[in-house]
């Protein structure tokens, strides 16, 4: 696909360390927003919620060790494909 | 300071003050393509004059600041839930087409993956198809982006006049840019906060799948969002250490040798400098 890439990945030390305060950042923002959806006190009206699931899976990804987390969330928050939609004709 | 090129930016949404930081910040030339104005259209003529906007107001807006701008034609994908207007806006764009700085036909695509939406796609492609049009795409949003992706690939890889090489498709992401690249396609990347990419998942994914046909732009439009995000990006890849010819390649090279495939590209006295 591609000719040999020029771009090398950070090593993980660095990046650990460049990036610990942002991830930090970045979980409390979420517990925080998870916390504001309990301190709304209607869970009972959420459950079910297709909305809700995607979260808790998403969350669910974040905790493993798999090397596409972003587009393997991506793909949990986007609609389902058929290979077999009927394609409009081009008119030559 | 390294000179860059946005090649996807709605400058009609934006002040000329952004002009100024844009060129302030490397800006050499920016490429707008037609597409929603904020609220739908009512009529052929209203897109008429703002397809005038784009080839004649803009352009001068532009060149205050040293840069040159370049715009694409089309109803965007919104719009196209309307049929019979669709096919009116179509048959005025013809008119437009060589007027200077217009580059083919765009952005077309899907918005919410509707039949309209596609059939309203697909005579986009017929009408470039008559003059050998390049080719600009929007692919949808939020959940409707991997679908629409796919049905867009679908649809340029069922016509057999298409080629690849004059085809990008923009606003992928980390999900949606292996479908582009594999099927030969250029792809674009845009920088805008919580609905697209952000400057550092685009430099992830510039480390995953390379620097051939891919560019990155700022779509600043409507939404909250930053004209200088393609300077943004360059600054991330600086912090991670890459190569001022990586850099160079990704924001100046790519959009430069993209553009230049088009009939009408008239090649700017660009500052070759990094």
């Amino acid at each position: 696909m591609n000719s040999v890439n020029p771009l090398k990945p950070t090593p993980t030390k660095a990046l650990l360390e460049q990036q610990f305060l942002e991830i930090r950042c970045k979980i409390l923002d979420l517990a925080a927003q998870l916390d504001r959806l309990q301190r709304g006190g209607d869970l009972e009206a959420i459950e079910g919620d297709p909305k809700c699931t995607r979260i808790q899976k998403g969350i669910t990804i974040l905790a493993t060790d798999q090397p596409a987390k972003a587009q393997s969330v991506q793909e949990l928050f986007s609609l389902h494909y058929d290979p077999d939609w009927k394609k409009p004709s081009p008119r030559f | 300071m390294t000179s860059y090129i946005d090649p996807h930016i709605h400058m009609i949404s934006r002040t000329t003050d952004d002009y100024h930081r844009m060129a302030r910040c490397g800006c050499l030339a920016i490429s707008e393509p037609a597409f929603w104005a904020g609220f739908d259209r009512g009529s052929a003529d209203g897109f008429r004059d703002y397809f005038r906007h784009l080839v004649e107001v803009e352009p001068k807006r532009a060149a205050q600041f040293g840069i040159q701008h370049y715009s694409w034609l089309c109803i965007n994908a919104k719009e196209a839930e309307n049929v019979s207007l669709s096919r009116d806006v179509i048959a005025i764009i013809p008119e437009f087409l060589d007027k200077p700085g217009v580059l083919g036909i765009g952005e077309i695509g899907l918005n919410k993956n509707t039949a309209n939406e596609a059939i309203v796609f697909q005579e986009h492609l017929d009408l470039a198809m008559k003059t050998d049009e390049m080719i600009l795409i929007h692919t949808p949003h939020l959940e409707d982006k991997l679908k629409g992706t796919r049905m867009i690939i679908d649809m340029l890889k069922n016509d057999p006049r298409i080629k690849p090489h004059r085809v990008c498709v923009d606003h992928v992401e980390e999900h949606t840019v292996r479908f582009a690249l594999d099927g030969g396609f250029w792809c674009g990347m845009t920088l805008y906060p919580t609905s697209k990419c952000t400057p550092s998942r685009a430099v992830d994914i510039l480390e995953m799948v390379g620097l051939e046909r891919i560019m990155v732009n700022s779509a600043g439009d409507w939404g909250k969002s930053d004209p200088l995000a393609v300077p943004e990006l360059i600054l991330e890849m600086r912090r991670r250490g890459h190569p001022e010819s990586a850099i160079k390649k990704v924001v100046y090279e790519n959009p430069l040798a993209f553009f230049r495939q088009s009939r009408r590209w008239s090649e700017p006295s660009l500052r070759n400098e990094s």
